[in-house]
């Protein structure tokens, strides 16, 4: 099976989370992940960046492609990704969890 | 220029991609960072193409050597650059001047000092990079 972890992308864990997170709200074409992920995110995601994140998210079976007769071909999140999504989720809201009652003490 | 770009892209890789990458690259505008991240990205394909073929990870022991080799090299090109320009200096000083003794040090100094800041660099840099590309 394969390596569904995604921190161990290296530099594409950041924005292969973005990702998943934008995908998880409906499917979205390259430019339209970009879009939404400069809006919640805050972030301006390389086209180069957001392919080899994408890349990497598609053989792990992490998302995958809508049949579209659009060239801009339109990415959804598998269940697969949505289950890693979910893991990630809760480990960042720990951290947030955590930093906030420590920030809040200091 | 777009085409141009996607070209450095492994083949197979274009053969999956090409058609929604082009279409996107249209979409914006190509300012000089967004054509170094394409750039980068098509050597990351290859490199992650290169792995998949030789099945060759590169090891962590070499990746950890990494920032030695490269402070290394960028300190002995450094001074091997010092040394041929220092010698010059301090050729045209003793012609022109006759001076020598300590005046003669300064450039010596100054290129040893300048030398190790570069070394110095070139380990903080390769580290970073390492790590992000080890995993």
């Amino acid at each position: 099976m394969a390596d569904t972890d995604i921190t161990s992308f290296g530099r594409f864990s950041e924005p292969a989370l973005l990702i998943l997170v934008s995908l998880a709200g409906g499917p979205k074409h390259g430019y339209a992940m970009m879009e939404d992920i400069a809006t919640f995110g805050r972030v301006r995601l390389g086209a180069g960046t957001l392919y080899g994140a994408l890349t990497r998210l598609e053989e792990r079976g992490l998302v995958e492609t809508v049949s579209s007769g659009d060239r801009r071909r339109p990415y959804r999140l598998t269940s697969a990704g949505a289950t890693v999504l979910q893991a990630q989720l809760d480990v960042l809201g720990g951290c947030v969890t955590v930093g906030r009652q420590r920030l809040a003490l200091s | 220029m777009t085409r141009w770009l996607v070209r450095l892209y492994p083949r197979a890789w274009r053969r999956r991609y090409e058609a929604e990458f082009v279409e996107l690259l249209t979409q914006r505008s190509l300012t000089t960072g967004e054509t170094l991240d394409v750039i980068r990205g098509a050597l990351d394909a290859h490199y992650t193409a290169w792995q998949r073929r030789s099945g060759i990870m590169i090891p962590v022991m070499l990746w950890r050597g990494l920032p030695f080799i490269a402070a290394l090299g960028t300190f002995a090109l450094s001074y091997l650059t010092a040394a041929l320009v220092t010698a010059t200096v301090r050729q045209t000083l003793w012609i022109h001047f006759h001076t020598d003794g300590l005046y003669g040090w300064v450039p010596v100094l100054t290129w040893w000092t300048c030398s190790l800041a570069l070394a110095a660099l070139a380990w903080t840099r390769t580290r970073r990079w390492a790590a992000r590309h080890s995993s």
